[in-house]
């Protein structure tokens, strides 16, 4: 928030009841783009609120060049699994989930040079 | 559809932490967050239970039969069951990172030791190698020799 839009009242740090439980976060916001003001609906997987939160900005930026001066949250509440709207949430409502990784890059060892000798595998089955 | 891939992402899966605090551990995925990041824990291998991106971890082959977000009792009870150390230890990985930290260990003396151990087997190995390519080659020219003769043999003389 800008200093001309608003003041700073009070500052509290949010801290999570179950810190390693993974919760599904809906969150409420009106944002200004550069045509108008926008309310809209969001779901993030994370473990913390702060954490949803975090998501939430950098996709807001990414997806709708929506920097934090203009994002207003209106509100974020932890949500039930048959509650969720988003195929992006729910894909991972699966006890059973199994996919594989696909392309690997190696980050340590041998590849750490400039120049290598050896191509690194990047398929890893 | 046949998957080539025999390594997933998923509830029970144990992974080698190859980055930040707690490298070279090995912990097991209880949740999925999302396609980047899990929830891991490893009880008996001082992981604490956190959230870690997929980037840093790789995958293992082995899987317990743990439930979705297993508290720590019947992880450890699972752990328990299957013998987890035991079977990590046998990983090429586990393996890997040993003789690394074995080698980082040695004094000058060691590595010394180690340089002539080293040079010892290689000269013993490009011997073998030498003669078995002496072999093949004489071998070869031996052959080479009786098909000539043979086949001079058969052509009749002409005048």
């Amino acid at each position: 928030m800008k200093r001309a839009t608003g003041e700073i009242l009070n500052v509290t740090e949010l801290f999570e009841h179950k810190p390693t439980k993974v919760k599904n976060f809906g969150v409420f916001l009106r944002y200004n783009s550069r045509s108008g003001t926008h309310n809209i609906y969001k779901e993030y997987r994370d473990v913390t609120r702060v954490g949803a939160i975090a998501q939430m900005y950098d996709e807001m930026a990414s997806r709708h060049s929506a920097r934090e001066k203009s994002i207003h949250i209106i509100d974020i509440k932890e949500i039930p699994a048959k509650l969720c709207r988003r195929a992006n949430t729910t894909q991972f409502h699966d006890s059973q989930i199994k996919f594989p990784l696909t392309h690997r890059i190696p980050r340590n060892g041998l590849y750490k040079s400039v120049f290598s000798a050896k191509r690194p595998h990047t398929f890893m089955c | 559809m046949i998957s080539k891939f025999s390594l997933f992402v998923q509830i029970g899966r144990v992974v080698m932490i190859n980055q930040g605090q707690f490298i070279n551990k090995t912990a097991v995925i209880l949740d999925v967050l999302d396609q980047n990041r899990v929830l891991v824990h490893g009880p008996t291998t001082g992981v604490d239970r956190h959230v870690i991106n997929l980037k840093w971890v790789s995958l293992t082959k082995i899987v317990l039969p743990v439930q979705r977000g297993a508290r720590s009792a019947s992880l450890n009870a699972a752990i328990k069951k299957v013998e987890l150390e035991k079977k990590v230890a046998e990983l090429p990985a586990s393996k890997l990172i040993a003789a690394r930290a074995a080698k980082s260990a040695l004094c000058d003396f060691g590595r010394f030791k180690l340089r002539v151990q080293k040079s010892k087997l290689n000269k013993k190995v490009t011997g073998l190698v030498r003669q078995k390519v002496n072999e093949a080659n004489r071998a070869a020219h031996k052959k080479a020799v009786a098909q000539k003769a043979k086949h001079t043999k058969k052509v009749p003389k002409t005048k």
